[in-house]
């Protein structure tokens, strides 16, 4: 690895178990806790993934449960991740809720530089509980993620998760997290009723905006509603992204998204969608994706479109942290994988000055 | 465990012991003070209860993956839950915050949760979640899960022991095969009846009772002498040097139908066992579990002393598997069937039952004074020698050896 090249990871993964939430929970959930105990699942470990050596608790959607009592399992039910990535020597034990040390061991050698963290599916299904006990589970989440990143936190990075639902909250919060080195991203739940325009979430994209911090777009709760062409031209057309300079990256979107984004992108539109590649262009909408193939078609029609569109997430430790032949490309090719890899606006969040809004009529228009 | 108290003397007199110890025919029983002194108590508790194997129930009471009961051995609480799994796991009932009781009674949780401060423990007795203690200085998670408990699992039965050195459950039963307790299919059976006493007297009458066929004539004039009478009881008291003795009431093969005839699925391999052990065997692995199988049905006993003049009895019936699901079904005629057999437990239980407390009753008189065995009586003798042995013999280290006695003056 030659020493310029800062490869940073925009989508590693973790997965505290409810037991990790619930103690570093506020007094608040502390409270609700004996009705959130009905929304969990006793859980089995899922070998292979650097997870827990015995069954634990995990937050369960109101689908999962009802399947686990109409089965009357005699066993947990299985981890809602991924099947094991074949046999990969950089998952140590216990990496998705504990040993951060274990996590940068496999980042050294994979010659990563920084890994975003990002909770997944356990941790999304908490949002089915009242807005209350969600805004105090996602409280705990990033109280247990900083402490999981003070391991290193230049290396690190904790994305904090926010409730839509709560933009008050969700500001609070972004600004009080956001002295800690490893706070790098924010990733926003939104309900399915929010708008991220309106008046009173307008205190958020403040937060984000003085902070620097980006939002880390992932399939989670809101993806139904809000898949990434959906909210960027929503954003774009609405003038949020012209008045708030905020990032904004997808990541975690399972296979297929890059093509219509790509189309998306070029496609001769009206004024929001021209812009919508103008924020493309300048960094401040970015795919994030596991693959880079230099032949796959849609990474090239965007990195044509908007050099610096494109950032790399591994999913790890559910995909390989590192291909070996990607990063020997990447150093000797400037390339799309370089760029990808190591250059892309993210390699150094919190942006040390905010990103310039972007001011066009149709943006401009939008928040009227 | 911590000793609750080291006997410090000789419970019993060297002459009352000498006296147990001689020939059956020749030996004087336990003093009476022996069934109601604290003394005698606290060394059985120390000596035998935080050192023995203890049955607490059936792998059946606890199915599914969270499912607990807990159990009380005389001062200690006991946990025992189906892991993750699918393991049966035991813990102390005792939170390593600050020593709150954990759990109350039975039920299923995904995790163990203090009702005092919170801290949250996995079902194999890990400390998973100890809020605000972030900035304790030199606290590691690890260090603070639940105190393991010995368990083991033996025929469908669920056995505990408080001492971490004791030997295997299974070792020190493995002669149980020379009676045929392997051939009835009780690990196939499942608890269909229980019941719990809370009785009046000291636990050792309780286990006298059941180990001698004596009192079948008197106390059961109408329910075992019959079916059972004391003539046909043959004792094997030479059948193994382990803990354990068998009486048999020595007949083609029992049921606790009506009728005397089986209702349900009999075990084929029944048909190895050699005739002078079928019938009714009755086997006691001491200190306090109990077995009886019969031709379709088991029933299972366990006693834990709650004081010297208190014992918790439990007991069980099952049935093979089939019938005990027809039962849980709701099956009329099975759960017809399988009352009737629960009935005549019953009747002859509580017939022990009030003849130990009656005997208690005169065990408490100042007069009270030590008896004697005769020849239906010598597996009492030998179980009484094994508690005088056990519990009673002065401490090896000697500190205060010989300086008295409560009994035997
Ligand atoms: S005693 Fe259990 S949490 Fe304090
Ligand atoms: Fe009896």
């Amino acid at each position: 690895m030659s020493d310029d090249l800062r490869v940073a990871d925009l989508h590693g993964c973790v997965a505290p178990a409810a037991e990790l939430l619930y103690e570093h929970s506020g007094p608040q959930l502390r409270g609700y806790w004996p009705h959130v105990e009905e929304r969990l699942l006793l859980t089995s470990p899922t070998p292979g993934v650097g997870d827990w050596d015995s069954s634990y608790v995990r937050f369960a959607t109101r689908r999962e449960l009802e399947r686990s009592r109409r089965d009357d399992a005699r066993t947990p039910t299985p981890a809602p991740f991924p099947p094991a990535s074949g046999a990969d020597a950089d998952v140590e034990p216990a990496l998705l809720h504990d040993n951060p040390a274990g996590r940068l061991r496999a980042l050294d050698r994979a010659g990563v530089a920084v890994q975003l963290l990002s909770p997944g599916a356990s941790l999304d299904a908490a949002l089915e509980l009242g807005v209350n006990p969600a805004v105090g589970v996602l409280a705990a989440y990033n109280r247990w993620v900083r402490s999981y990143c003070e391991a290193d936190p230049q290396r690190l990075k904790a994305v904090l998760q926010v409730h839509g639902g709560e933009p008050q909250w969700s500001a609070r919060e972004i600004r009080d997290a956001f002295a800690d080195p490893a706070v790098a991203a924010v990733t926003i739940h939104l309900p399915v009723k929010v708008a991220p325009d309106e008046r009173n979430f307008w205190a958020l994209w403040d937060a984000l905006e003085e902070t620097g911090l980006g939002v880390l777009h992932r399939p989670g709760a809101s993806a139904r509603v809000w898949r990434p062409h959906q909210l960027a031209s929503y954003l774009a057309r609405t003038g949020v992204l012209a008045r708030w300079g905020v990032p904004i990256a997808f990541a975690g979107w399972p296979d297929g998204w890059l093509e219509p984004w790509a189309e998306q992108l070029a496609a001769p539109a009206p004024a929001a969608r021209e812009a919508l590649a103008a924020y493309a262009q300048a960094g401040r909408l970015l795919a994030v994706t596991e693959r880079l193939d230099e032949r796959d078609e849609a990474l090239a029609r965007l990195d044509a479109l908007a050099p610096r569109a494109v950032a790399w997430g591994s999913g790890f430790p559910f995909g390989p942290l590192a291909r070996a032949d990607a990063l020997r490309r990447a150093r000797e090719h400037d390339g799309l994988q370089r760029r990808a890899l190591a250059e892309n606006p993210w390699t150094y969040l919190p942006a040390a000055a905010p990103a310039a809004p972007l001011k066009t009529p149709a943006a401009a228009a939008g928040l009227q | 465990m911590e000793a609750l108290t080291e006997p410090r003397h000789a419970v019993v007199g060297s002459e009352a012991l000498a006296a147990l110890q001689r020939p059956a025919l020749e030996a004087s029983t336990l003093p009476p003070e022996c069934y109601r002194s604290e003394e005698a108590y606290l060394a059985e508790v120390e000596r035998i209860f935080f050192k023995e194997w203890i049955c607490v129930g059936r792998v059946e009471d606890m199915p599914q993956p969270g499912d607990f009961t807990s159990h009380t051995i005389v001062s200690e609480g006991v946990i025992v839950v189906r892991n993750g799994e699918g393991e049966l796991r035991a813990h102390l009932n005792v939170c390593r915050h600050r020593g709150c009781e954990l759990v109350n009674g039975n039920g299923s949780v995904k995790a163990f949760r203090c009702p005092y401060h919170g801290w949250m423990y996995g079902l194999n007795g890990e400390l998973r979640g100890a809020p605000d203690f972030k900035e304790t200085l030199h606290f590691d998670k690890a260090e603070y899960s639940l105190h393991p408990i010995r368990l083991e699992e033996w025929n469908g039965f669920v056995m505990v022991n408080l001492d971490d050195d004791a030997a295997p459950f299974h070792e020190r039963v493995s002669h149980v095969t020379r009676w045929g307790l392997d051939k009835y299919g009780v690990d196939e059976q499942v608890t269909t009846h229980r019941w719990t006493y809370d009785l009046e007297c000291n636990w050792k009458t309780y286990i006298e009772n059941y180990i001698e066929e004596y009192h079948v004539p008197w106390v059961h004039s109408d329910t075992l002498q019959p079916l059972t009478p004391m003539k046909r009881h043959v004792e094997f008291p030479d059948l193994s040097d382990q803990q354990w003795d068998l009486v048999v009431a020595q007949s083609p093969g029992l049921t606790l139908s009506d009728d005397g005839d089986a209702n349900f699925a009999v075990s084929e391999r029944i048909q190895e066992i050699s005739p002078e052990y079928l019938g009714l065997p009755i086997w006691m692995c001491y200190p306090s579990f109990g077995v009886i199988p019969m031709l379709d049905c088991t029933l299972y006993y366990s006693l834990l002393p709650l004081g010297p003049e208190r014992t918790e009895l439990k007991i069980g019936m099952l049935l093979p598997r089939d019938a005990a699901e027809a039962f849980a079904a709701g099956d009329e005629e099975t759960c017809r069937i399988a009352g009737e057999y629960a009935r005549n437990v019953e009747g002859f239980v509580v017939e022990d039952n009030a003849i130990c407390v009656q005997q208690q009753r005169g065990l408490r008189s100042r007069k009270a004074d030590t008896g004697r065995f005769c020849k239906h009586e010598g597996l009492a003798w030998k179980f009484d020698n094994w508690v005088a042995r056990t519990a009673y013999a002065p401490a090896a280290n000697g500190n205060g050896a010989g300086n008295g006695s409560v009994a035997g003056h």
